[in-house]
């Protein structure tokens, strides 16, 4: 069974990058970050977005340059048949445990903050089994569910941003702190890394955007990732404006807290920081859709970015996903999970793939400036420029 | 897609949609017991008295006009000596559940210690489903029972308190605080967290300051307006002076403080210039449109006013208590300091330089 993936305009490329990086995590931030930086916290997270962003750029480099159909059979040209799916399971384990940690995280957050009498397992379940629904369609149907929901979310989250920011208390304790010692900096911008960390979704898209706008689809995809770090600059300016840096490293869920705050005496709803709940439940499930999505199109076979097996492995995934949200113990555990062992982790690991198989693709195409087909892209489907 | 796996489909959506919706806190407005207001009485020697107060829920439109304003809540009180002790202990009393999510006034007395209401602040917030937005303060021991007394202008279930803190029309001087403000200056260093004091007679106008243990510093009706003049909070005061025999009043009263904090080892050095203006509204007539009596009045409404801050400046001084947050907007801006030795606390104290300046007009129908 053949079937050609349609391809999906760069606009829709553009809000499925941006909803796989960042949206899935941020609740759980600044905490961490400021307790280790306080206000030099805008340096280690303009340094995490300048590496998501260069990660971002050679993966489109790389792809373009092998000029290969799908991920699988760049890895392939690249690495060698038995080499390239073993890297990639690599990346997606990582990927899932970070995500199986998010998704418990937050998980015990909706138990926190809205359904203390609800089991966890349910709406940890529910999510889960939300996004596999999503992550089984095509590529269209993900693309156009993240098309039409994202933008939406975005715009309610920044309206709550917006309304929020009446409630600062300290806009001096915001100014950037200059004097944090680089070690401690570099330390906060590894801890920041989980809202950047996506199963390479840049590379395993790239082949499917339809080429029409001006911009190419790298360029989107970078302008996706800077975005994401301008909209986080001004969280942590509000957080820390907000309740000043000396609170917020206490805080598990210091945004929450924040927008819980956001009370509107001359509107029929007071609360509207409760929409908060439908946004982030409704990105976390496009989120983890779009993370599965690549995840199982990326480790199936390299056949022309099509995998009949693919719903099944969706199903695995959300599966295992759910099940690792569900083994973790309490939220402290979570935590040195989360930012002392994952996050480091698949920094390094992301870091070191894609700068090696950058540097292989270069060595391997340096004569003739074409894709070395040793790999293998599988018969019948012809290279093609993205 | 076949009819029945669109079916299920359906079916797996709207069972999604429950489940997410978290069916299991669902519970009707009649199965809660939403409390509006909490006291506290602390009791040194054993267990305080907690008082949780309720709207009644027989009282409806029709009914409003029949039950008396003090009928219009139901108490419950017990003894405990922790929030959750205290929730547990209220719930053994009520048929409903109990929830604090819509809890409107946080009160406690004038004896809680420092210490103390630290923790039950600490308690307090961190449960997730609690109002933060809560209004704090702390009532003169032991006076609590008057607590209840309602105007005959409330309607439930709305509170004397809740009106009174959220006024801001009503306040002279802004002294509500809601309770995330009181906890974050808990943990925020270089802060003494500040709540609004009522005296045994339901009078507003003063405030109680936590240091770092034991009772609360109260200020003066005169300090806490100096407090209020340098943290920028006196909205619509009104002044009343004698210059010459004669008395001059000034309404509206309003303004700024910018403030500037230097440390250079010792006391803190602070620079303080305090802008206000106000409104002539009484003056011997005839008297009052002269530029050179205008000038007088504004020198000596400025006089008036440098009294009040260094009244409010040598208190906190000498309690060791810094409810102007200096230490603090000095370590936001070297965060660096934030273990220094020659910061300690609470031993830190602030010289203060003030600057009053005063603008007066003069509107009306009259000069």
């Amino acid at each position: 069974m053949t079937q050609r993936v349609e391809p999906i305009s760069s606009g829709q490329y553009f809000w499925m990058i941006m909803v796989s990086v960042m949206v899935g995590s941020v609740y759980l931030w600044p905490a961490y970050v400021v307790g280790l930086a306080g206000p030099g916290a805008y340096a280690s997270l303009l340094a995490a977005t300048v590496v998501a962003a260069s990660v971002t750029v050679l993966q489109a480099a790389w792809m373009r340059r092998m000029d290969y159909r799908s991920y699988p059979a760049a890895m392939e040209a690249t690495w060698s048949p038995w080499l390239a799916p073993v890297l990639t399971w690599i990346t997606m384990l990582l990927m899932l445990a970070l995500d199986a940690v998010i998704l418990y995280l937050y998980g015990e957050l909706l138990q926190t903050f809205f359904y203390p009498a609800t089991p966890s397992w349910v709406t940890v379940g529910t999510i889960g089994a939300l996004a596999v629904w999503i992550a089984v369609r095509s590529l269209t149907v993900v693309a156009r569910n993240v098309q039409f929901w994202f933008p939406l979310l975005l715009a309610s989250f920044l309206l709550v941003v917006a309304l929020s920011a009446g409630d600062m208390r300290f806009p001096m304790a915001a100014t950037p702190n200059l004097g944090v010692p680089p070690g401690v900096l570099a330390r906060a911008s590894v801890a920041t890394w989980f809202l950047y960390a996506n199963p390479c979704t840049t590379a395993a898209l790239l082949p499917h955007v339809r080429r029409t706008g001006r911009w190419s689809a790298g360029t989107v995809a970078v302008a996706a990732i800077a975005l994401e770090g301008v909209i986080l600059m001004v969280i942590l300016f509000i957080a820390l404006a907000t309740l000043g840096p000396a609170v917020i490293p206490d805080m598990t869920w210091p945004i929450i807290y924040i927008f819980s705050i956001v009370k509107l005496s001359s509107f029929f709803v007071q609360d509207v920081g409760m929409l908060i709940l439908i946004i982030w439940t409704t990105a976390i499930v496009l989120h983890l859709a779009v993370h599965s999505y690549v995840a199982a199109w990326n480790v199936g076979p390299p056949v022309g970015g099509y995998n009949p097996r693919r719903q099944y492995l969706v199903a695995g995934l959300g599966l295992a996903l759910v099940a690792g949200a569900l083994s973790v113990g309490s939220v402290a555990e979570a935590e040195v999970w989360l930012f002392q062992i994952l996050t480091p982790a698949d920094l390094a690991w992301t870091v070191a793939v894609v700068a090696a198989t950058t540097l292989v693709a270069w060595w391997r195409t340096r004569r003739t400036g074409a894709p070395d087909r040793a790999g293998g892209s599988g018969p019948g489907v012809p290279p093609r420029r993205v | 897609m076949r009819w029945q796996a669109r079916w299920a489909a359906v079916a797996a959506l709207l069972l999604s949609l429950t489940l997410l919706a978290g069916c299991w806190d669902q519970k009707g407005i009649s199965d809660r017991a939403a409390a509006l207001m909490v006291s506290i009485a602390w009791n040194p020697s054993g267990r305080s008295d907690w008082t949780f107060y309720f709207p009644n829920p027989t009282v409806t439109v029709n009914s409003q006009s029949q039950i008396k304003s003090t009928q219009q809540l139901y108490t419950v009180a017990v003894a405990a000596d922790s929030w959750a002790g205290a929730e547990r202990a209220a719930q053994r009393l009520l048929d409903r559940h109990l929830y604090l999510g819509q809890l409107k006034v946080l009160l406690w007395s004038s004896n809680l210690p420092a210490d103390a209401a630290a923790t039950l602040v600490d308690a307090y917030n961190r449960q997730g489903i609690s109002s933060k937005v809560t209004y704090v303060g702390v009532a003169q021991a032991p006076s609590l029972p008057h607590l209840l007394q309602a105007s005959p202008q409330e309607v439930v279930p709305r509170l004397k308190w809740q009106h009174v803190f959220s006024c801001a029309p009503c306040e002279a001087i802004q002294l509500s605080e809601p309770f995330w403000h009181v906890w974050d200056d808990v943990h925020t260093p270089g802060m003494s967290p500040v709540a609004p004091y009522i005296t045994s007679s339901g009078a507003l106008s003063q405030i109680a300051v936590y240091g770092h243990r034991g009772p609360p510093v109260i200020f003066t009706p005169q300090q806490t307006l100096g407090w209020a003049l340098l943290t920028s909070r006196v909205t619509r005061e009104v002044l009343t002076l004698s210059r010459g025999g004669e008395r001059y009043a000034v309404t509206g009263v309003h303004g700024r403080a910018t403030t500037r904090v230097a440390w250079t080892g010792g006391p803190l050095q602070v620079d303080v210039h305090v802008a206000m203006s106000g409104a002539l509204a009484q003056a011997p007539y005839g008297t009052a449109g002269r530029p050179a009596d205008i000038r007088a009045i504004e020198t000596t409404a400025a006089r008036l006013l440098l009294a009040d801050c260094e009244a409010a400046v040598r208190e906190a001084n000498a309690r060791h208590v810094d409810p102007f947050g200096y230490a603090r907007s000095l370590l936001f801006a070297h965060p660096e300091w934030v273990h220094h030795p020659g910061l300690a606390w609470p031993a830190l104290s602030s010289h203060v330089a003030f600057t009053v300046s005063f603008n007066l007009t003069t509107p009306g129908v009259t000069t």
